[in-house]
């Protein structure tokens, strides 16, 4: 329930458990990747992250100067003594992350996806083991033993969801929680930016050991942005992401802002200062926006929602439903990941052929 | 307007708590009900109110089968003052005296000024007119006993049923509610009144029942029933008859 | 206990002179008359707050304009702009309208459940209807059928009244006691049973609708609703507004009601199905909105007594502008988000409550 922030603040365990090590780190920015951390006597093959039957080669592109690696995540220090061979994936946006980097075969679980992968991903997608459509209980996940836990949102580690960080970390499982999705007013961004999306793509390949897969990725990523042009018709949008009576939109300082600043259009809900934020259609119908970008969830599809705001008298006037004027993002992509860029692209894409006459 | 109990028979759990009732009570007079602790005083005052259906017999009211009359007709004759109404009612004593108007109300329960006249005049009778706006639960146990007397009264009965009326009550409230009861029948209301105390009722009634597990064990006049051969059998204690040196009526001691 | 005569106390014959003081007639007419004239004017200050801003003027004209077209004399294009004027004709007025319709309806039924079973804590969804209710919604919100909604709630309701009183009756007779209970039961069992669905098969999206349901909700109330509401309560609550005087009957307890000429278990069952028709109809509309139902009931026993005649009227109007202003606060406090009303009427009732109950200190020991 993304309106119930978990806070894992008081996850800091009591001992010191295995992953960590006594040298003590206090990197609370993001960008570790090419920290080269201390030149302990540590052996990344002899690392105390235990990994039962995994193979305890490191992987071939780390420099052994990388690890330890420490950050805070969330207010949760963790340190990783050696790339994770075994990692389970909670939510679409961790497991696609982990496939554009090329370490697709590191994972040994995943959870609670929001959809199916994108197209150049959907094959290895495919193959990945499933342990639940929702968030795995805690013992699932500890039975694929894995030595990292990846979520996309915190309340995915909670004691009553995957477990909490502090249970697992006591047994040797590291846990990441995407940065972009923190709650804790310390660590939520200000505002979602491009540059913090790639800064999570490249934190979380400094983690797997393939930083060079990061810095290709975020490349390929930052040229697709820069060919967008940003729409200059001065337009307002609605990112309407579901609710019938009432609605629940896009806001200020999340995803859909970051997208929709790109793609050069005005968010009606900017001055709530919320990742998404429930709304009043009274509110929407005085704004009356130009355009409404429709999320497409299984669940809740763009189809219907066009037919909700056209059955609705209501909404049934509004400027943009009398025209049509709908873009469509598909759910996963709201998400903070690798699937900003390209849907922002294609987003731009449709709202240069919308005509507006 | 004599109430006539004829072969009532009312069965609880396997338990007959009223076996073959047959009685009278001459109009316009004070019949006393007497009888030990669970003789089935209460449950032939309640079968004669309605309230509870017996399997067998008949209540005649002045040669009419109560059985035959709709609900609220019968509880325009009949009034009912329980033993221990509810205590802690927020009502004020004239709010509940005008439910005893409800079985005059019409349908949709309007309130008329025949209302408003019964009521006032219940009050006078019962004697609260003092306590007309107060609410039921700031008045003391006897105070609240005139109350519910005032409600009966209100009902403009033919017939009144009193269960255990004195219990609340203090010597002088005891006589001042025989008086009442004695100015209801000379207006020709018939009263049955449910009594423990033996000598109050030598003093008052007209006519005496005497109930004995669930059947009349004795019925008649006050000197007819309150005689040592017949009470000793029913209450299990010893009785001795004095005369009261005022009224001449019996008195009686126990030992 | 002896407690002086009161000051102003008329000498019993003197009562005769003036039959309709004993009663307190002349209490209940300035009530009533002060109690509608709020509501008027709530409705019509209601209207003209919200989000968009738009001149109180022009809101009236705009209804009013509607309303002239509805008789046939149509002037054409609303004078607002098409939107604007829907703002007014299609959220506002039939949000308005509904939440006073549902705040007379549930401090009614409130007020009637508290008189059937003699219960203080009594409110209208103590046979189970609220939690059947949000068993049905949730099950329809979950299954993506949002649009059964109203139709799935009110199924609930009724289903979990009738388990409700076939528990009580099967027991024996109905008492209050039976029907407190036997609606306990049914009502635990219908919130498990939404947890459960809840728990089982909510995405991410529907935990916001199902939690703004279940809090209570009138931000979905269109023209539909209107009528739902204002038909169950008009006929609905009327019919038991109009029985304040056999209420009364019951009390001194079902053995004086019976002597008074009340068929007790048959008045009884009757009443309790119109409160639950009636509570299942507003449900449907509203989720379950609390509060109302309870606490009003005691805020008006504390103004006017506890007569039914007095009680059931003026709960009725008293609940229609309370949740008018209730609803009004949840929409704007923090706009333009909005709160679900429930969380309103619980933090604006309970201190209203607190400070009548302060306020009439000697009264108030009537209350248990």
């Amino acid at each position: 329930m993304p309106a119930v922030p978990r806070s894992s603040r008081a996850a800091r365990p009591a001992g010191v458990p295995q992953v960590r090590r006594l040298v003590p780190a206090l990197l609370a920015g993001a960008l570790l990747a090419t920290t080269a951390g201390c030149a302990d006597s540590g052996d990344p093959a002899a690392a105390e992250v235990p990994a039962e039957g995994a193979p305890s080669t490191a992987a071939p592109t780390t420099t052994p100067s990388a690890y330890p690696l420490t950050l805070d995540n969330c207010g949760v220090e963790v340190t990783f003594d050696a790339p994770p061979e075994r990692v389970v994936t909670i939510k679409s946006s961790a497991t696609e992350l982990l496939l554009a980097l090329g370490v697709g075969d590191r994972i040994v679980g995943t959870g609670f996806p929001d959809g199916p992968a994108p197209a150049e991903y959907a094959d290895a997608a495919a193959a990945l083991p499933v342990l639940s459509d929702r968030v795995p209980a805690a013992e699932v996940v500890l039975e694929a033993e894995p030595d990292l836990v990846y979520a996309g949102w915190e309340s995915n580690l909670t004691a009553d969801a995957a477990g909490d960080r502090a249970m697992l970390a006591e047994l040797g499982v590291a846990t990441y929680v995407a940065p972009s999705a923190c709650k804790d007013p310390a660590y939520q961004p200000d505002r979602l930016t491009f540059d913090l999306v790639f800064a999570e793509i490249a934190e979380v390949a400094a983690i797997m050991g393939v930083p060079e897969a990061a810095e290709a990725l975020v490349a390929e990523q930052e040229a697709a942005l820069a060919e967008v042009t940003p729409d200059d018709r001065g337009l307002t949008a609605l990112w309407y992401s579901s609710g019938t009576d009432v609605p629940y939109v896009g806001a200020g300082i999340g995803a859909p802002q970051m997208i929709m600043d790109a793609v050069g259009l005005t968010n009606i809900a900017a001055g709530v200062e919320d990742t998404w934020t429930s709304f009043s259609w009274e509110q929407v119908a005085a704004d009356d926006p130009d355009v409404i970008v429709l999320v497409d969830a299984a669940w809740n599809t763009a189809e219907a929602k066009k037919e909700l705001l056209a059955g609705n008298p209501a909404t049934a006037n509004l400027t943009a439903v009398v025209n049509e004027r709908y873009v469509v993002i598909p759910f996963a992509a709201a998400e903070a990941g690798v699937r900003n860029v390209p849907a922002t692209v294609d987003l731009a894409e449709q709202l240069a052929a919308l005509d507006l006459g | 307007m004599s109430l006539r109990v004829d072969g009532v028979r009312w069965t609880v759990a396997q338990r007959a708590v009223l076996d073959g009732v047959t009685a009278t009570a001459p109009g316009g007079r004070l019949t006393g009900l007497l009888g030990p602790n669970g003789a089935g005083k209460s449950s032939l005052l309640r079968a004669v109110a309605g309230v509870l259906a017996p399997e067998a017999g008949t209540f005649t009211l002045d040669a009419v089968d109560l059985a035959g009359l709709p609900r609220r007709e019968r509880a325009r004759r009949i009034a009912l003052v329980e033993q221990e109404a509810a205590a802690s009612v927020p009502l004020t004593v004239a709010e509940a005296v005008l439910i005893g108007r409800t079985p005059h109300a019409s349908r949709w329960g309007g309130h008329t000024t025949a209302d408003d006249a019964a009521v006032a005049s219940a009050i006078a009778e019962a004697g609260v007119g003092d306590l007309a706006q107060r609410s039921l639960g700031t008045l003391s146990g006897g105070e609240r006993q005139r109350a519910h007397l005032a409600r009966a009264l209100a009902q403009d009965p033919q017939l009144l049923l009193l269960d255990e009326p004195t219990n609340h009550l203090d010597v002088h409230a005891r006589i001042e509610l025989l008086d009442l009861l004695g100015r209801l029948t000379d207006r020709g209301v018939t009263v049955v009144a449910a009594l423990h105390d033996l000598n109050l009722a030598a003093s008052a009634c007209d006519h005496l029942i005497l109930l004995d597990r669930g059947r009349v064990a004795a019925e008649g006049t006050v000197d007819e029933v309150l005689r040592p051969e017949v009470l000793e059998p029913v209450y299990r204690v010893r009785c001795h008859l004095l005369s009261h040196p005022v009224t001449g009526r019996p008195v009686l001691t126990f030992s | 206990m002896t407690a002086p005569p009161p000051t102003g106390v008329r000498p019993a014959d003197a009562l005769g002179a003036r039959p309709s003081d004993a009663v307190g007639r002349r209490r209940t007419g300035p009530w009533l008359a002060v109690a509608t004239a709020a509501l008027l004017v709530s409705v019509t200050l209601a209207v003209t707050v919200g989000p968009a801003d738009l001149a109180p003027l022009d809101v009236w004209r705009s209804v009013a304009d509607h309303v002239a077209a509805l008789g046939g004399t149509s002037s054409g294009e609303p004078a607002l702009g098409v939107l604007r004027d829907g703002i007014v004709w299609d959220l506002r007025l039939p949000r308005v309208l509904t939440a006073a319709a549902v705040g007379a309806g549930l401090a009614i039924a409130g007020a009637v459940m508290q008189g059937l079973t003699r219960n203080p804590l009594a409110d209208p969804y103590l046979l189970g209807l609220s939690s059947g209710a949000s068993l049905g919604a949730v099950a329809v919100l979950v299954l993506g059928v949002g649009v059964l909604l109203p139709v799935a709630a009110f199924v609930g309701a009724v289903l979990a009244m009738g388990a409700a009183l076939g528990l009580a009756g099967s027991l024996g007779r109905i008492t209050p006691a039976r029907t407190v209970l036997a609606g306990l039961a049914v009502a635990q069992l219908c919130s498990a049973g939404t947890s459960f669905v809840i728990f089982w098969s909510a995405t991410g999206d529907s935990y916001r609708e199902i939690l703004s349901w279940l809090m209570g909700s009138l931000a979905g109330a269109r023209w539909p609703a209107v009528a739902i509401s204002l038909g169950a309560v008009l006929v609905l609550g009327t019919g038991l507004a109009l029985q304040g005087r056999t209420l009364d009957a019951f009390a001194f307890g079902d053995t004086a009601a019976a002597a008074l000429g009340v068929d007790v278990q048959r008045t009884r069952w009757v009443m309790l199905t119109v409160v639950a028709l009636l509570t299942g109809a507003l449900v449907a509309v509203s989720g379950s909105i609390g509060f109302v139902g309870l606490i009003l009931p005691h805020g008006v026993r504390l103004l006017v007594g506890s007569s039914h005649r007095r009680l059931l009227p003026l709960s009725a109007l008293t609940g229609a502008t309370f949740l008018v202003w209730a609803d009004t606060a949840a929409r704007t406090v923090f706009e333009p988000r909005e709160l679900p009303v429930g969380i309103v009427t619980a933090f604006l009732g309970a201190p209203v409550f607190a400070l009548l109950l302060w306020q009439r200190r000697s009264a108030a020991g009537d209350l248990a």
